[in-house]
């Protein structure tokens, strides 16, 4: 993560710290990068008009809660799910190696909606299961469990990916 | 339980960084901004109109009347304007439109104006 620019406003700071995996975690839950980059920008747009995060126990939890909530109230709007774009680049490899990139955004794609959503708040929001659980509005032993599976899933998705590579 | 295995699984996961988002677009100003400065306006424009009607309100009736008898008389620089009578008449014989412009200029420095008590109309009729 990048540190914290003291001498931004906090808001901005924020931006910059847990921009990327709030974008990540919108972009699976709409699938559409260019709609998941509006809902970001709209939460912290709120947040500099409003400063409501002054007043959350848990300002990080509380961005992630946000962001899920401006995409389901834009989905009640629209009245559809749009599928999730195979193409669009989630990550930033390590070593450059854009198979793997590719190999982990499909086995991500290929996991159902609430068990990608608690892998992503976990790994890269760096999130606790209590707070998975807060914003995904289940238990924390819930949250838990869906991680669990979720993780098998992958390690054997990425895992066949690999061996039909080589 | 975490194995080894899992834990070695997630470091491998972990070191895909998630891309960039976009910069914030241009912060909108916050209200309390532009208020101050609205309000500003406001009262500029405010002292303006009381300023004007003051000014309508203090000059007495007379002054704006001679104020416009002064407009309507003619420029006294165009009074001093004198062209001799063989120019005119050169003028005449070879530059109508030049002739046709120097005589309505005399005209309208020998004539009253118009629309005043001593207008060419209404001495005319006195007469």
């Amino acid at each position: 993560m990048p540190p914290t620019d003291q001498s931004m406003p906090p808001i901005e700071g924020l931006y910059r710290q847990y921009g990327a995996p709030l974008l990540l975690f919108a972009i699976s839950i709409c699938g559409e990068s260019s709609r998941a980059q509006d809902a970001v920008h709209q939460v912290f747009l709120t947040l500099m008009e409003t400063n409501n995060l002054m007043n959350a126990l848990d300002p990080k939890a509380y961005l992630f809660a946000s962001v899920r909530n401006v995409l389901l109230n834009d989905n009640k709007h629209r009245q559809r799910n749009v599928a999730i774009e195979p193409e669009q680049l989630w990550f930033t490899p390590p070593d450059r190696d854009h198979a793997a990139e590719q190999n982990l955004r499909r086995a991500l794609q290929s996991l159902p909606d609430d068990q990608r959503q608690v892998v992503v708040l976990h790994i890269w929001g760096e999130l606790t299961f209590g707070q998975v659980a807060e914003i995904l509005n289940v238990s924390a032993n819930t949250a838990a469990s869906r991680y669990r599976y979720a993780i098998s899933k992958l390690r054997d998705a990425m895992a066949a990916k690999e061996r039909t590579n080589a | 339980m975490h194995d080894r295995g899992e834990e070695q699984f997630e470091n491998y996961l972990r070191s895909f960084r998630p891309i960039d988002p976009e910069a914030l677009p241009a912060a909108i100003p916050a209200h309390g901004a532009t208020a101050p400065r609205r309000g500003i306006a406001i009262a500029f424009a405010a002292t303006v109109c009381v300023i004007a009607a003051a000014l309508l309100l203090i000059t007495p009736p007379n002054a704006r009347l001679a104020t416009h008898r002064v407009v309507s008389e003619p420029p006294p620089e165009a009074s001093r304007t004198n062209i001799s009578t063989p120019t005119l008449t050169r003028l005449a014989l070879d530059e109508h439109d030049a002739f046709a412009e120097c005589m309505t200029e005399k005209a309208r420095l020998q004539f009253p104006p118009m629309r005043s008590d001593e207008s060419t109309l209404r001495v005319l009729a006195k007469e």
